[in-house]
């Protein structure tokens, strides 16, 4: 294991002396240069990864709040059986809240699929879809409080501020496509960390994730900061005033001349063509009704995350590198279990499956790396009468395509879904893989910040191969 | 990753063979085989290669039994007999610290053999229980070589002579000779001074983060004196708007917030003292060792006590507070761990340049901190008190800012708000004996009131609505009213909105709504009164029968929604009607859709005849009754079961002679007060009696006073008090309300303060929950060289890191301080990592030139202003940014210095330069505009984010709310809140376009600067032009710029007019398209 902080030296490519040489003017006068670098602030260009990349993008299906394992993924015919009685183990040394005996899951499970996977039945269209997943029932982190957990998630740690997942993979392979963000994040929540979910923290602000809306905000209308005018100038006016600026700016780069300055013109321009594409990307009027069907637009219950996973799919579609749908703030179900999960999971069913198999129709779901899951699971035990409590020690998520292994089941939990006993798979691990399945290298991935190499796996991480096809 | 050591395995496989043989002479040959069979396969199988050879993981060789007893980082593997103090079977049981093997665990019984192995002695063959000593767990402290200790920022800095230089004329001052020489020695030749114009304008930027007016500019260029310079300097330096810009400066190596963020991100209300502090400081120019006196320990400093001193200096210690913290952390002594993490890691970087937050997890790796010194600084702040305390969530410390006169008046003031509320206590207290002694005089009527109330509850269960019933308004004795053919009301009548032939009440203006109807029935009696109405939400209303109040919540269930579909019948309850009646109902606000009243004989005759036979009168609505009531129905105590025998007897049967009941009640009820007589007569004799001597006259003693009894103070208690009671209770309640809300706000800052003193263990691996020795609370060893100050033992040691860090010895205090400054001047340092000066930041460009400042810094009296106002009138500040290729291909960073660096404005400097030119921004210093309420979450579980950034002040003032950025801030690379940064990010981005494309911030100031250029030149073209440009360029368009211009605001014009003929603001519009590109262009954002 690579210990980090020993790492003094370390080959530097121009590329990433580029970016870590300041960021500021110096390094893009430098870049000038370097003749292969195409454009000086090109931060974002698509570059080659470490590695042959088994997949190119990611959609990350994010369930605030923690939905509970053995009521979803997790098959535990012994808690149905010791229903009542107490866990026959210890509980963690740390706990948010007293818990009370063994709770059944309310759900009936189901064999789905040529693999037989168990699947609750609250989720019978995702079920319909095992034979591409590979389910992790392994999973564990270090933090039992929402905010904590919800930034491992995200960025590795859960006691500082880091970059995030979305920025790491930008950072490690630009963007394919310059007329939109490299990493989009829809409908994120406020809270629990906010921005840091999908902040670029002391990476440059080119990989910081673009929020469309906030979790407050319906998925239809989410959209990215300022793309609309705010006297709703016409188009053809304000491209008048853009070709006046750019005069103005040619003009002073014509007296001196500057990488920089030739770079906002492109920002500009950039800016211009975003504007014209976003919201035309935003208008789901060119897709069939059978696909607006397919991920439940059609029904109030699942229009708005089925909106979130249909555009998701188009945001991959054009190249978009990193796409979050955030199901916000609902799984958290320290009461009313049965009906709380029920509902949630009505809400996310039917899109999330849409979306696995729009992708697979369309030829896209080979190349994306898709995950689902929460920033932890809940405890067997009961909170209440009907409730779960946070529990970070095992938990399940979900991966599809990008080279992934479908109609698997991962790793273990102990007999009644408490801790993960066996090919445990941490949260530094499920980064690792990721990155790895993206072409990166998790240990090479750095930046050089504060006199020291931050990576996203900080000093840990494993590549978890047992589920790569 | 998996490390074969081919050489340590084949060594134990033969020890494996070879000795078993042997083992004849080694003790129990059972053990023996127990080992080979059970131990050593295990450690072969899953641990050995990892844990063996000369360099194994976390020091730990499992290879020979002195391997396990010695141990590694973490203390001994084993100890022998003791399973259960063995870190071994900690970690193959996977306990919390450290899990092995680490991806699965070894099976039950695997790990059974290792506890009974090492139980029964370890036996491990040809190795007796050698004499090792087992490791104390980071017991070892490094010893640091003389390189680490001559490393460059560690050795005080010397002032070297000045360089001699070939171009003398070139030096301005002592800086210049530092830089030419360096220049010279590169064959290099500095690039010409800046012209007039660029100099005001980049001076200004520099020193008050401002574009210069254009009479400014013109000032300077019309005074040819040779210190006309110099004077725009000292004039800069003396605005107030300095403080605003510096003090922005230092906020971002503060990592100054308004909120927490992180996890729970709560208001930090009163951060904004700090930030006011530290504007004050920069403006009054407090020398800068004594800042940072203030900040780490201002409370503790031996003049605070002077009252005017105080507030300020407790305001300053905010700095170690204001950190980002996690705190929904449910482990509180992580929780206080990290805390103290971010303060060290955040002094360490802000004053030293010293990464020393990396030894908290061992000793640094380049620079010679050690684990030690980062846990004996550990000690001094957890002897500090930041937090209140380290539940989730958790609360950090805030401290009164006031004069010790202000506190008198407080506490006096509070005082006067807890007698005013002992007033209210002690009438409350004697009204509800008043009316508790008088109902205790009762018991016989209350016996009668709860027998009746049981009864018509009975009624009341059994009772369904009668108006369901098909075709009641034919059944005789039924009385069905529309309820629209009131007597009196003040309500309309509505017979169309709500449904054909549903007519309803609703409200015509008048409040409250009433209405009262004049029924006739055919006899006195208990009757079931329903109601039909239609309600979505709630609508309880009063009843009253007769002048009565028979009912507080009438009409009051949700039936649906408003409308027909929701129209449902209710049954109200049984009361007693007389022959001739007034029915009122009464809702202080709006009615539900009351559709119809039916008022119907009871259906159990028995019962209603026996109710009515109690023609006693009593209030339904009384809780003495309701209490007796219940108190009646339970099962009751032995001890006063006889007692009641007689009266639960009359109960049962629902037909009974009343006069009977009456009698039996009268009986009862003088027993009781009989008791109560003997009671009151005890008291008097002896006030501290506790109960009659008699056991059965206690038992009923007993129940008249039991306070969960039938007698138990009703919760409307005070309705029953006498008028004047009640009149005087809502007086002096008035009194404490108006006294509360008068009492004066202490305000409160963000501040520290010293605690019981305690020195900290050594954390292996930063875990707290693996535990090394103590260590006594001091300074950084290699800096202190060998001159610790005493830490006596009652204080936290803070005093001392203070002056030690503000001493003009120390190495890196002053150093580091002037590369920040030199580093906000020309957008790099001499220094280029500004908060690294360890071995992995980089080395000073110039470093004599770096030492000459630190030593001059200090001996100027650690005056800012006077470093700014040498920089400033020195030549290499005024250098051009040049265009010479050959310069520019042979020092591409500049790191020679050999030309200016154009630089990006920042965030806020963009912003407040939109709000200059524009004439929008506002003057006023301090305060705060969060609007959320101090502790409260700045971003809800609502997912809204409250904070509104509409303001036309300066962007200092805006809040900084972490995890929730202010958009166009972080669009504008603005600082991560969360952790200290001394230098930020300079990033072309396209968020960036779209904000000046198409915010309304911008669409704001540009139209404002419009309409500013058409009221300061009304009516010509050209110099509206000129204007606009000297407003936002210090400089005028040349001809060609006039007319390029001028031809763009033609050209919007027309296509406007074309788009929107109607529209009369073509020509503001135009301009104001010009004024929104000029702010755009790169111009505008650049310094040069």
């Amino acid at each position: 294991m690579a210990r980090f902080c020993n790492n003094v030296t370390r080959p530097m490519n121009r590329r990433e002396m580029l970016r870590t040489s300041g960021a500021g003017f110096g390094s893009l006068a430098l870049a000038s240069l370097l003749s292969d670098e195409s454009s000086a602030a090109d931060r974002l260009a698509a570059t080659s990864p470490h590695h042959t990349p088994r997949a190119k993008q990611v959609i990350f299906l994010f369930m605030h709040g923690g939905p509970s394992q053995v009521d979803t993924f997790d098959y535990k015919p012994l808690l149905e059986r010791d229903h009542g009685k107490p866990l026959p183990f210890a509980l963690p040394r740390v706990v948010s809240a007293a818990t009370g005996n063994l709770l059944k899951s309310p759900f009936k499970f189901k064999q789905y699929g040529e693999s037989g996977a168990h699947v609750s039945e609250i989720f019978p269209h995702i079920g319909g879809c095992v034979d591409d997943m590979c389910i992790i029932n392994s999973m564990h982190g270090s933090n039992s409080r929402h905010g904590g957990a919800l930034l491992e998630l995200h960025t590795g740690s859960d006691t500082f501020v880091r970059p995030s997942m979305g920025s790491w993979i930008t950072y490690g392979l630009g963007t394919e496509n310059r007329n939109l963000p490299g990493y989009i994040t829809m409908c994120p929540t406020l809270t629990h960390g906010g921005v840091n979910a999908y902040s670029s923290s002391f990476l440059p602000a080119d990989y910081q994730g673009t929020p469309l809306g906030n979790a407050s905000i319906p998925s239809d209308k989410a959209t990215i900061p300022f793309i609309k005018n705010a006297e709703d100038t016409p188009r053809d006016l304000q491209r008048l005033e853009l070709d006046f600026l750019q005069q103005m700016n040619r003009r002073r780069l014509g007296n001196v001349g500057d990488d920089a300055l030739e770079a906002r013109i492109n920002s500009f321009e950039l800016a211009f063509r975003m504007q014209t594409d976003a919201p035309a990307l935003q208008d789901i009027g060119d897709e069939t009704e059978a696909t607006q069907k397919l991920y439940g637009l059609d029904d109030g219950t699942t229009r708005n995350f089925g909106r979130q996973c249909l555009m998701a799919r188009r945001f991959i579609e054009r190249g978009v590198r990193f796409v979050q749908c955030t199901h916000s703030y609902k799984w958290d179900q320290h009461g009313n279990l049965k009906g709380g999960h029920m509902n949630n999971a009505r809400e996310v069913d039917k899109p999330i499956a849409g979306l696995l198999r729009d992708l697979k129709a369309r030829g896209l779901l080979d190349a994306t790396l898709v995950l689902w899951g929460g920033e932890f699971g809940r405890t067997p035990v009961s909170q209440g009468n009907d409730g779960r409590d946070h529990n970070p020690q095992g938990y399940s998520m979900w991966l599809a395509g990008g080279g992934i292994r479908g109609g698997m089941k991962y790793g273990h939990t102990d007999d009644y879904g408490y801790y993960a006993v066996e090919d445990k798979v941490h949260v530094h691990d499920l980064h690792a893989t990721m990155l790895h399945l993206l072409g990166l290298d998790h240990e090479r991935l750095t930046y050089r910040f504060a006199g020291r190499d931050f990576r996203l796996t900080d000093i840990h991480g494993e590549v978890v191969h047992d589920i790569i096809a | 990753m998996v490390r074969f050591l081919p050489a340590a395995i084949s060594a134990l496989m033969l020890t494996a063979t070879a000795c078993l043989p042997l083992s004849a002479a080694e003790p129990d040959s059972k053990n023996v085989e127990f080992f080979e069979k059970k131990i050593r396969p295990v450690l072969i199988d899953k641990c050995i290669d990892c844990h063996s050879g000369d360099d194994p993981e976390s020091g730990l060789r499992v290879d020979s039994l002195a391997g396990l007893i010695r141990g590694g980082e973490r203390g001994p593997a084993i100890v022998i007999g003791k399973p259960e103090q063995s870190m071994l079977v900690r970690t193959i049981r996977h306990g919390e610290l450290v899990k092995m093997p680490a991806k699965k665990k070894l099976p039950a019984a695997q790990i059974a053999d290792f506890v009974r192995w090492i139980k029964q002695g370890a036996i491990w063959p040809n190795q007796k229980p050698p004499e090792v000593k087992p490791n104390v767990a980071g017991n070892q402290e490094p010893v640091w070589t003389a390189e680490q200790k001559s490393f460059w920022s560690l050795v005080p800095p010397v002032a070297a002579p000045l360089p001699t230089v070939k171009n003398r004329e070139w030096l301005q001052t002592p800086i210049d000779s530092f830089i030419l020489g360096q220049l010279e020695a590169a064959k290099l030749t500095p690039a010409p001074t800046a012209d007039k114009r660029t100099l005001i304008r980049r001076a200004t930027f520099d020193l008050i983060g401002l574009p210069p007016t254009p009479d400014e500019v013109d000032g300077f260029l019309a005074d040819n004196s040779p210190d006309a310079f110099a004077r725009v300097v000292d004039r800069l330096l003396a605005s107030t708007h300095y403080g605003q810009r510096w003090g922005r400066h230092w906020l971002d190596v503060a990592r100054y917030a308004d909120s927490n963020g992180l996890d729970e991100n709560l208001a930090y209300a009163n951060a904004f003292r700090y930030r006011d502090y530290v504007v004050r400081a920069m403006n009054r120019d407090l020398p800068f060792d004594q800042f940072v006196r203030e900040q780490l320990a201002g409370d503790l400093l031996a003049d605070t006590r002077a009252a005017s001193l105080a507030t300020d200096r407790l305001t300053a210690t905010g700095f170690l507070g204001l950190g980002a913290k996690m705190l929904a952390e449910d482990d509180p002594v992580k929780m206080q761990m990290d805390i103290i993490d971010e303060q060290i890691d955040t002094i360490g970087r802000t004053f030293m340049g010293m990464t020393m937050g990396c030894a908290r997890c061992h000793d640094h790796k380049f620079d010679p901190i050690s684990a030690h010194d980062y846990y004996a600084m550990a000690g001094i702040f957890k002897s500090t008190k930041t937090m209140e305390n380290f539940r989730v969530v958790a609360r950090w410390q805030e401290r009164p800012l006031a004069t010790p006169e202000a506190e008198r008046r407080q506490k006096e003031h509070e005082k006067k708000i807890a007698s005013a509320k002992a007033e209210v206590s002690q009438l409350i207290e004697q009204n509800n004996q008043r009316v508790v002694s008088e109902a205790r005089r009762h018991v016989g009527d209350y016996l009668l009131a709860a027998m009746k109330k049981t009864r018509t509850d009975r009624l009341l269960a059994k009772a369904r609505p009668r108006g369901d019933q098909p075709n009641v308004a034919s059944q005789p004795g039924l009385l069905l009213v529309e309820a629209e053919n009131f007597a009196r009301g003040n309500v309309l009548k509505d017979t169309t909105s709500y449904g054909a032939g549903i007519g309803v009440l609703v409200n015509k203006g008048q409040l409250p709504n009433f209405v009262e109807y004049d029924l006739d029935l055919p006899t006195d009696g208990v009757y079931q009164l329903d109601l039909r109405y239609a309600a979505a939400a709630s609508r309880p209303c009063k009843l009253f029968i007769n002048g009565e109040l028979v009912k507080a919540d009438a009409a009051g269930k949700v039936t649906g929604s408003w409308n027909p579909d929701g129209q449902k019948w209710a049954v109200e309850g049984f009361f007693s009607f007389r022959k001739k009646n007034v029915v009122r109902l009464e809702h202080a606000q709006y009615f539900p859709h009351i559709d119809k009243l039916l008022i119907a004989p009871a259906d159990d005759d028995a019962l209603s005849t026996s109710i009515a036979a109690l023609d006693e009168k009593y209030n339904p609505l009384s809780q003495f009754v309701t209490q007796w009531a219940k108190y009646l129905q339970e099962k009751p105590k032995p001890d006063v079961a006889d007692i009641f025998k007689a009266w639960r007897t009359l109960v049962l049967p629902s037909a009974i002679d009343s006069a009977s009941l009456r009698e039996t009640a009268k009986r009862l009820g003088e027993r009781f007060r009989l008791i109560d007589d003997k009671w009151q007569q005890a008291l008097q004799a002896n006030s501290k009696v506790e109960r009659l001597d008699d056991d059965g006259e206690e038992a009923l003693r007993r129940i008249l006073h039991d306070p969960k009894g039938p007698f138990a103070l009703p919760a409307n208690i005070e309705n029953r008090y006498a008028a004047v009671a009640q009149k005087e209770l809502a007086k002096l309640r008035e009194t404490v309300k108006s006294l509360e809300k008068t009492l004066p706000q202490l305000p409160l800052a963000m501040a520290v303060s010293d605690q019981s003193p305690e020195d900290v263990r050594i954390h292996i691996r930063g875990s707290h929950l693996s535990q090394g020795v103590s260590v006594k609370r001091r300074l950084p060893r290699v800096m202190t060289r060998g001159a610790q100050p005493k830490i006596g033992d009652g204080e936290s040691g803070r005093l001392q890191l203070a002056e030690w860090l503000s001493d003009p010895q120390h190495p890196l205090t002053a150093r580091v301080m002037v590369n920040r400054i030199w580093l906000w001047h020309f957008g790099e340092g001499l220094v280029r990592s500004p908060d690294n000066f360890g071995r992995l930041g980089e080395r000073p460009t110039h470093p004599e030139l770096l030492d000459w400042l630190a030593v001059q810094f200090v001996k100027s009296g650690w005056s800012m202003k006077s470093l700014h106002r040498m920089i400033l009138l020195s030549s290499v500040w005024q250098q051009s940014i040049g265009v010479d290729a050959e310069t520019f291909e042979r020092d591409p960073e500049n790191r020679l210095l050999g030309r200016m660096n154009r630089r990006r404005l920042e965030a806020e400097a963009i912003r407040d330069s939109l709000l200059a030119v524009a004439g929008s921004l506002e003057e006023s210093m301090g305060g705060t505009l969060l609007p959320t309420k101090n502790r409260a979450y700045v971003t809800s579980t609502a997912n809204v984010d409250p904070v509104v950034y509409v303001s036309n002040r300066r962007s200092i003032y805006l809040p900084v709310v972490r995890s929730a950025l202010f958009d166009v801030f972080q669009a504008f690379d603005f600082a991560d809140p969360s952790v200290l940064n001394g230098k930020r990010q300079s990033t072309t981005v396209a968020p960036q376009a779209l904000f000046m494309m198409n915010s309304q911030f911008v669409a704001e100031q540009s139209r404002r600067m419009a309409e500013r250029l058409f009221v300061e030149e009304p009516s010509d073209d050209v110099t509206r032009v000129t204007r606009a440009w000297q407003l936002s360029y210090s400089r005028p368009p040349s001809s060609d710029e006039v007319t390029f211009s001028l031809k763009y605001v033609d050209a919007y014009s027309g296509q406007y007019k074309l788009k929107f003929p109607d529209r009369s603001d073509v020509e503001l519009r135009s301009w104001q398209s010009l004024c929104r590109a000029m702010m755009a262009a790169n111009e505008f954002l650049f310094v040069e």
